[in-house]
């Protein structure tokens, strides 16, 4: 004799007074400021305190950026390809030591861009913290650089000018952001043209420096999915989806729960490509 | 039971991360009940069960951003709650009973038999392995589902099945005195 439970699974006869007793016992009562005090302890944190997985993922970040800026550096000073193995030896150390010094007129840096980047308080702190240094020796960083796509997507210029921007390394700031940069899903999707476009727009630069709502929304499931889909790369290769990025109507949008849940389904996010409903996004009525 | 709003944890959660820790009271408001009532079973003494509640909720904050949205937010913190009372129960006191008034509402004719009952039945539990007592306590006092106790603890639906079916039956034979009455 079995009773079934509402879940498929068979309760003998024999234990049935067994739950019976279990269910007199009842639920109870926790205390009732339990919230109350979970809160007030929360809220005695000066800010956000931030987990290993959080300072991993940032060091991560940091990393991959220290090594960015590297490569560009190396690029940039010593031309591409670099010395070829073999000829780094005792004669490379000789030409290094009888080299003449570095003349400024022999340093070239002509892309703005590089320059504003190795000007930019992001390359003093790349070379600077000792977490980002740390990050280089990791096993996470290792499995990161191990990705081609990361790799492409650090010889990208739009990706360069990206981390160069003063409104992304505010941005880097975010927790929530360095979570999302951090996950595979979106460091796949970083060598898409439609990513770099959008990456380059200074509109979704700002959009990603000042709107915490924003950045959340980056961080959850949903938008990591639509990101890496077709279309909605497509769409943020748009140029007027880029600008309606910009607009405090569709950021509101963009941060809604609405949204994200809308994010998951595959037509919305085919539809985001339309220019219409871009347009329709960024409309000031929608957001009210 | 408690595992629907999968997606609108993931979303509080992001919002804390983003800097707005308000977010997380909702989570709190949420999971409080569930978790606290399988703390107390595990733990068997309401005071230890509401320490351990809230400082699962707090090193949860905490940690937030090691939270896999992909999971459930329950199954993480309920981790996170174990390991808070399995940490209690190494340093555990004798049990005593637990307060009249703050065991389950029962009805008017529950009398001392009644609390005997319930004193029995959780010293019963506490005679239980952990591994035995956190089945029982997921299913009966969190109201989760097979499916929803396997994805919490990481193991086969079946494995669920067959511990539960052992757990029942060994809390059977400690409480049989009960069985007639």
């Amino acid at each position: 004799m079995s009773d079934r439970s509402t879940d498929g699974d068979l309760e003998p006869a024999e234990h049935r007074w067994v739950t019976r007793l279990l269910a007199a016992q009842g639920d109870v009562e926790p205390p009732s400021d339990l919230t109350a005090r979970v809160m007030a302890e929360i809220g005695r944190w000066p800010s956000r305190q931030t987990g290993g997985g959080q300072t991993m993922a940032r060091k991560i970040l940091l990393g991959v950026a220290a090594i960015a800026a590297t490569l560009v550096l190396t690029f940039a000073l010593t031309g591409y390809p670099p010395v070829g193995k073999g000829i780094e030896g005792a004669i490379g150390s000789a030409k290094r030591y009888q080299a003449p010094q570095i003349a400024n007129d022999d340093v070239k840096v002509q892309d703005p861009e590089l320059q504003a980047f190795f000007q930019s308080d992001a390359f003093h702190k790349l070379t600077t913290d000792k977490a980002a240094r740390e990050a280089v020796t990791s096993k996470e960083f290792r499995h990161a650089v191990a990705d081609p796509a990361v790799r492409a997507a650090l010889a990208i210029p739009a990706v360069q000018a990206a981390l160069a921007s003063q409104a992304v390394q505010q941005a880097l700031g975010s927790s929530a952001l360095v979570n999302a940069l951090a996950s595979q899903a979106v460091q796949q999707v970083l060598a898409a043209q439609g990513v770099q476009a959008a990456l380059a727009s200074q509109a979704v630069q700002a959009a990603l420096a000042g709107q915490p709502a924003v950045q959340a929304a980056m961080a959850s499931q949903a938008f990591q999915a639509a990101l890496a889909s077709q279309a909605f790369q497509s769409a943020l290769a748009n140029q007027a989806f880029q600008a309606a990025l910009a607009t405090p109507a569709f950021m509101q949008a963009l941060g809604s729960a609405a949204f994200m849940q809308a994010m998951s389904s595959s037509a919305f996010v085919q539809a985001l490509s339309s220019s219409a409903v871009t347009q329709a996004l960024a409309a000031q009525s929608l957001a009210q | 039971m408690y595992l629907y709003e999968e997606q609108d944890d993931a979303a509080l959660v992001a919002r804390c991360l983003a800097g707005d820790p308000a977010a997380f009271e909702p989570l709190v408001a949420r999971y409080q009940r569930p978790l606290f009532n399988v703390a107390l079973r595990l733990l068997g003494r309401y005071d230890e069960a509401a320490d351990a509640t809230q400082n699962a909720f707090i090193k949860a904050y905490s940690h937030l951003s090691s939270f896999d949205p992909t999971q459930r937010f329950f199954s993480w913190i309920y981790r996170i709650l174990k390991n808070e009372c399995l940490n209690m129960l190494r340093s555990a006191r004798p049990m005593e009973p637990l307060p009249a008034h703050l065991v389950a509402a029962g009805g008017p004719t529950d009398g001392l038999d009644d609390s005997e009952r319930r004193d029995a039945v959780r010293r019963g539990l506490m005679a239980l392995s952990v591994e035995y007592r956190e089945v029982i306590a997921l299913r009966h006092f969190a109201g989760l589902s097979y499916d929803e106790i396997a994805a919490t603890l990481g193991i086969p639906a079946k494995t669920v099945k067959s511990r539960l079916f052992s757990a029942r039956q060994r809390l059977g034979d400690v409480l049989s005195d009960w069985k007639v009455r």
